[in-house]
């Protein structure tokens, strides 16, 4: 087991801190990751602003529907709704750009030499990038509207968990969608059953207790009901539901690391 | 000679692995293939390269031909790591500059300038490397103000043009050059030829594909031919023009 532990170790801090760190590639991965920011948002002055209307109309649109139509109140009701969509908004652009982000680069990859993970990296960073620019709107809006504690400093640690998360997932769809191109259109619908078993709309104390197992083997649930309570009621999580989030975040990025490492051979022939 | 090769190619096989038409790479035809019991995909093996064997020792200028489909491209992708081979060893001791597309992930959004540090940083250049080289890559590439345009502006021509600059202006010891230069006017062939005999004579390993045997008894020290996945001659360059003309005859 120890031996087993070891190797593991070995292996991930090997290829973490060369590969996927890109610490030798981090000049690359820098030139990469602002050219892809100076083209998403060159052609147009208002290119951020664009990307934060998005999930601002959305949770408009949801308050309306859930707030004046059904007439179902929660305390906080607009921010609620906004707490959960912004980073929403982050973790299904990243999975569809991530999973994308080997096959669209096909000719770049097929003509230089370049580590494979840093593309998944940079579609997780560059979405990162939008991310933190909603981020002070969140902020400012529990400072206002709530009593802020020292709790509220614990949504980077969130930020950080749904960081390490994403990258996983991105890593691991990245190399499905190599072998099955139809994966594109499966997560489009798989995304949006995930928007709504994902306490976005909903706290997760309302879900019934038959259905509570759903939570604990969605990824995400736990690092959307952080956020919850960290910005808009201002309290700690549970810890074990903290342990479960940190839980989920590590594994992810571990199983997509090793598929990277041990099942990316042969892949740029493929792609 | 008494020198380490500086690269090395050790009984070297590479085959591809294509699959049959009737296994479309979609999940949808996997799950409709494994309920009628069909797990196995039908897939057909590619030979591209058998057994291959040559040195490059440091300085020299070794010209590579062959017929189309012969396996030249995917040994230089084997040398630069993209691909693994299948069986054998492939040692490459110094820092080599990958030159098997010009302008290897150009953003034609980007203006030229920008381009120029994206395109070195993924041929693995420094920083400080392109910025020490920036003025000659600018001077060679003559484009003068167009390299604040947006590449989309560009003509092929100049794209080719500035891709070469970028990739010949900084100090890498290796060079693999693929049939970069069919592209582009005769003035610019005439001058990228003569840039890489100028770098070849400072000291550079380069390795150059291509089909003109005019340029290989030109310029080359070495000739390598390669025929029906094998490497059939390695010798004299007037030699091995001779013997890619009878191959390709």
């Amino acid at each position: 087991m120890e031996v087993f532990i070891n190797s593991l170790k070995m292996n991930l801090f090997s290829g973490f801190t060369w590969d996927v760190f890109c610490f030798k590639k981090k000049y690359l991965l820098y030139n990469l990751l602002t050219s892809n920011l100076k083209v998403r948002y060159r052609q147009s002055v208002l290119g951020l602003f664009w990307t934060l209307l998005k999930p601002l109309c959305m949770a408009g649109f949801y308050y309306f529907v859930f707030n004046k139509i059904m007439k179902v109140t929660l305390p906080n009701h607009l921010m609620f709704l906004l707490v959960g969509i912004f980073p929403w908004t982050f973790f299904s652009q990243t999975l569809m750009e991530g999973m994308e982000s080997l096959t669209s680069h096909w000719g770049l990859l097929s003509k230089a030499p370049i580590p494979l993970q840093i593309f998944p990296l940079v579609s997780t960073l560059a979405n990162m990038v939008t991310f933190f620019a909603a981020l002070p709107i969140l902020l400012g809006m529990s400072l206002v509207f709530t009593q802020p504690t020292f709790v509220l400093l614990l949504v980077f640690i969130y930020c950080f968990l749904l960081f390490l998360l994403c990258y996983g997932l991105a890593l691991i769809l990245s190399v499905l969608h190599v072998h099955f191109r139809d994966l594109k259109q499966m997560m489009a619908l798989i995304l949006q059953v995930w928007f709504f078993i994902t306490p976005i709309m909903y706290e997760p104390s309302t879900m019934p207790k038959a259905y509570q197992w759903i939570l604990y083997l969605n990824p995400i649930a736990f690092i959307f009901s952080g956020f919850q309570s960290v910005l808009v009621k201002g309290i700690p999580p549970q810890f074990l539901h903290f342990l479960i989030a940190v839980g989920w975040a590590n594994g992810l990025l571990v199983l997509g690391i090793l598929l990277h490492k041990y099942y990316t051979k042969n892949l740029v022939e493929k792609l | 000679m008494n020198t380490k090769p500086i690269i090395q190619v050790e009984n070297v096989s590479k085959k591809f692995t294509y699959t049959a038409e009737r296994m479309p790479n979609s999940l949808k035809s996997y799950v409709i293939n494994a309920l009628h019991g069909r797990f196995a995909s039908k897939s057909r093996e590619i030979h591209v390269l058998n057994n291959i064997n040559f040195e490059i020792y440091p300085g020299e200028f070794v010209g590579i031909m062959g017929r189309n489909g012969v396996g030249k491209s995917t040994l230089f992708k084997l040398i630069c790591g993209i691909y693994t081979p299948t069986s054998g060893k492939i040692e490459v001791r110094a820092p080599l500059a990958p030159l098997l597309e010009l302008g290897a992930g150009f953003l034609f959004d980007l203006s030229g300038y920008e381009n120029i540090f994206l395109n070195a940083a993924i041929l693995g250049y420094s920083r400080q490397a392109t910025l020490n080289t920036l003025d000659q890559i600018l001077e060679f590439s003559e484009l003068g103000d167009m390299i604040y345009m947006p590449l989309k502006n560009y003509s092929s021509g100049m794209i080719v043009r500035l891709g070469f600059s970028i990739a010949t202006h900084i100090d890498v010891p290796i060079l693999l050059v693929d049939e970069i230069l069919a592209v582009g006017d005769a003035g610019f062939q005439k001058k990228c030829l003569d840039k890489i005999q100028s770098l070849h004579k400072a000291g550079r390993t380069i390795v150059l594909i291509t089909h003109n045997p005019e340029a290989v008894k030109q310029h080359c020290d070495r000739c390598i031919v390669f025929s029906n996945q094998n490497k059939v001659f390695d010798g004299k360059p007037t030699d091995g023009a001779n013997a890619y003309l009878e191959s390709v005859c």
